[in-house]
């Protein structure tokens, strides 16, 4: 993809990630993946669930071996500097619960004897909002500050990079935001961090670049803004409904990606000139558009157009195809 | 180098003492471990203490009393608790909530933390039986074993055996509800053998006495029995120890994994299979035994149970759209793709046909049931005949 001035951008990357291949039995989880992160960055790895996030940032953690490919994490090896690279990296990991009834913090000052240089338990819980819950049992927190804790685990050793997966899946909007300021802030203390989420506003929002990945492949490499722009050519349209036989007229177009309902209104995604096509096709048919309006192209348009693209190619198929499917979600 | 070794052998020093200290910390705010463990066996040395007519020697228990018989018993339900039911829920737990992959992300892996949870469980196992050696000595009179060389090996070799089939339990099992059936399992059993319910000698068996100096509580129960007698333990019960303890380790080395997927994937239904067969014995056996007819065509149920009627003896009752099952209020209905086939006065021995349609043809499940071994050369067999004379 074109290359961007991002911060580190000279610098030597501190993750490369190359030709990754993971399969599990036949089902092909990671298929062919490449990219690079540079330091100082927040790299966002975006995708649907079981679009082969997770197993990306488990090969980067080195918690699995890839089948094929080479990782390399601050210039080591993660499986075989296993111990070495752990202590430069830090890792968040989705899903990762604890003893209920381990104090926060207990589990933080533990968690600090693992590492050569720890950093201090207090200031970081305090920087993280939990220094008043040091003596709460890990059962007794609130989703977002068991994710907050969560956190503070993957930074105790302060870390050069941390891998944070899903942070705010299952927050509600006011801790996601919460959770926002506090990777910026983590960022700007310059750490390199890798978020993997399914939340295009989340990336758009905090992500320098962002790796698209989509049934195991990399779709797109680039920063949110370039890849929303890219994707002006996929272009959301919203009109009142045309009806039934409208709408099937507007689903036949070559150049329409997917037809979605939003209350009174359908919502239109396709490529090239689509108000006009739109409108001549209906108008051919004796119908009128009503209340047309374009929408502008965001992250979350790029990446289903690019999923509805791969998905033609690889099916062959137009509307009926899986992907178009799933875009018309 | 070594003074990078040795700054990273003293952190991990001071990480394995944190996570002991952590994991008593968290033994001492859940304690079922503490209570099922020690307390428990504890309180029963107690209460058998303190009733006079126990303590009296019996002729039937070799001439020592019901008393002294119990203590080697009580010591084994000490080690039964803490390592098939405490040590393999804690594990399978862990792994199940993420805590072992959290720790495989941090310098220190997570066998440190599989460790010092081996650490807690042998250190509650060493102060139950020194509880009730003490207790036992101090205010009831127990006649401690003269061989204490003896005594310990058979109890470090025991602590062995019944660790060792502990942390099998906790490499196979993927989640706790499953650690807990397989360990239940293991656990009743084997309590048995050691003697929790009655002594064996009252059985007085040849058989259950082969059984049980197979099994590792009978001979665990031997080798202390021998020793609180004043003879050192017999190299048998020793010896089958021993093995219990390399090959069970050996398998959990083999098999432990810290992550619930990469388990799943190296070996998910074994786990699956082997609680199956240890919690319902009967539905496992009578699975293994289901035989398979294939026969061309698809024959209406209709046609399968006139053969049957025709091919088997008519004594036996057959009874299609019926499951073999027993509710409470009687025979369970099912489809119209099941038959049964009831024989015995009670129509204990049963089989059941359920019809598989395919495309090829149509495959006729011959399952035994009732008592399955006795119905897969009795009726069973008689009905899977029938159905290959008459329609194969």
């Amino acid at each position: 993809m074109r290359s961007a001035a991002s911060p580190g951008a000279g610098a030597p990357p501190v993750i490369t990630v190359e030709h990754l291949r993971k399969a599990y039995g036949a089902a092909l989880a990671v298929d062919d993946v490449s990219f690079s992160v540079r330091r100082g960055e927040i790299f966002g790895v975006l995708g649907r669930n079981g679009a082969g996030k997770t197993t990306t940032v488990e090969c980067i953690s080195g918690l699995r071996v890839p089948d094929a490919g080479e990782v390399r994490v601050l210039g080591l090896e993660p499986r075989q500097d296993r111990e070495e690279l752990h202590e430069r990296l830090g890792v968040q990991l989705q899903q990762g619960a604890l003893p209920p009834k381990l104090r926060v913090g207990e589990v933080v000052q533990l968690y600090a004897s693992f590492y050569d240089r720890p950093a201090d338990a207090a200031r970081l819980l305090e920087g993280l909002g939990l220094g008043a819950k040091r003596g709460s049992y890990w059962r007794a927190l609130s989703g977002g500050q068991k994710q907050r804790l969560s956190i503070a685990l993957a930074l105790i050793g302060q870390p050069e990079v941390a891998v944070l997966d899903e942070l705010t899946t299952g927050l509600d909007p006011e801790a996601r935001r919460e959770t926002w300021d506090l990777i910026e802030g983590v960022r700007d203390s310059g750490v390199t961090i890798v978020l993997v989420t399914h939340f295009m506003d989340e990336a758009e929002r905090l992500c320098d670049r962002v790796a698209l990945i989509d049934q195991g492949r990399l779709l797109a490499l680039g920063k949110p803004t370039q890849l929303a722009g890219q994707a002006a050519t996929a272009k959301r349209v919203r009109l009142r409904t045309p009806g039934q036989r409208g709408e099937q007229i507007l689903r036949a177009l070559p150049d329409v990606i997917a037809v979605e309902h939003h209350g009174p209104d359908v919502v239109v995604t396709g490529s090239g000139n689509l108000v006009t096509v739109l409108v001549l096709a209906l108008d051919q048919a004796g119908l009128v558009a009503e209340d047309v309006r374009t929408e502008t192209g965001s992250l979350e348009d790029a990446f289903l157009a690019l999923i509805a693209r791969t998905g033609d190619n690889r099916v062959g198929a137009g509307a009926d195809g899986p992907a178009a499917e799933t875009a018309g979600r | 180098m070594t003074t990078a070794t040795t700054r990273h052998s003293r952190s991990r020093v001071r990480a394995f003492s944190l996570l002991a200290a952590t994991e008593a910390k968290l033994a001492w705010r859940s304690p079922s471990g503490l209570v099922f463990g020690l307390a428990l066996p504890a309180l029963l040395l107690v209460i058998f203490g303190t009733i006079p007519a126990l303590g009296r020697p019996k002729q039937q228990f070799g001439g020592i009393s019901f008393f002294n018989l119990y203590v080697p018993t009580l010591i084994l339900l000490v080690l039964l608790v803490l390592s098939l039911l405490s040590l393999p829920m804690q594990l399978a737990g862990y792994r199940e909530q993420g805590v072992l992959r959290r720790m495989w992300t941090t310098p220190v892996a997570p066998s440190f933390l599989l460790a010092a949870q081996l650490a807690l469980n042998l250190a509650l196992a060493a102060a139950g039986v020194g509880l009730i050696l003490g207790v036992g000595a101090g205010a009831f009179g127990l006649v401690l074993p003269a061989d204490t060389g003896g005594f310990l090996l058979s109890v470090i070799l025991s602590v062995g055996a019944l660790f060792a089939l502990g942390l099998c339990v906790a490499a196979i099992a993927g989640t706790t509800q499953l650690a807990t059936g397989i360990g239940l399992a293991l656990f009743y059993p084997l309590a048995f053998f050691a003697g929790v319910y009655f002594p064996l000698t009252v059985i007085g068996s040849s058989l259950v006495n082969q059984i049980s100096e197979a099994l590792p509580s009978g001979a665990a129960f031997d080798a202390l029995h021998a020793s609180f007698l004043g003879y050192f333990p017999s190299g048998e019960a020793l010896g089958v120890l021993a093995g219990y303890t390399v090959v069970f380790t050996a398998a959990a080395v083999r098999w432990f994994r810290w992550d619930v997927e990469q388990l799943r994937q190296c070996h998910g239904g074994v786990a699956k299979v082997i609680a199956r067969a240890l919690t319902a014995p009967g539905a496992f056996i009578s699975d293994a035994l289901t035989r398979t007819v294939r026969v061309p065509g698809s024959p209406t149920a209709d046609e399968i149970t006139q053969a049957l009627r025709a091919g088997v003896p008519s004594r036996y009752e057959v009874q299609p759209g019926r499951k073999m099952k027993r509710s409470l209020l009687g025979d369970e209905p099912a489809g119209s793709d099941y038959i049964m086939v009831k024989s015995g006065l009670t129509g204990f021995w049963r089989a059941e046909v359920h019809i598989v349609r395919g495309t090829g043809g149509t495959s006729l499940q011959v399952k035994p049931g009732g008592d399955p071994v006795y119905s897969r050369i009795g009726v069973a067999r008689t009905v899977g005949r029938a159905l290959r004379r008459a329609l194969s």
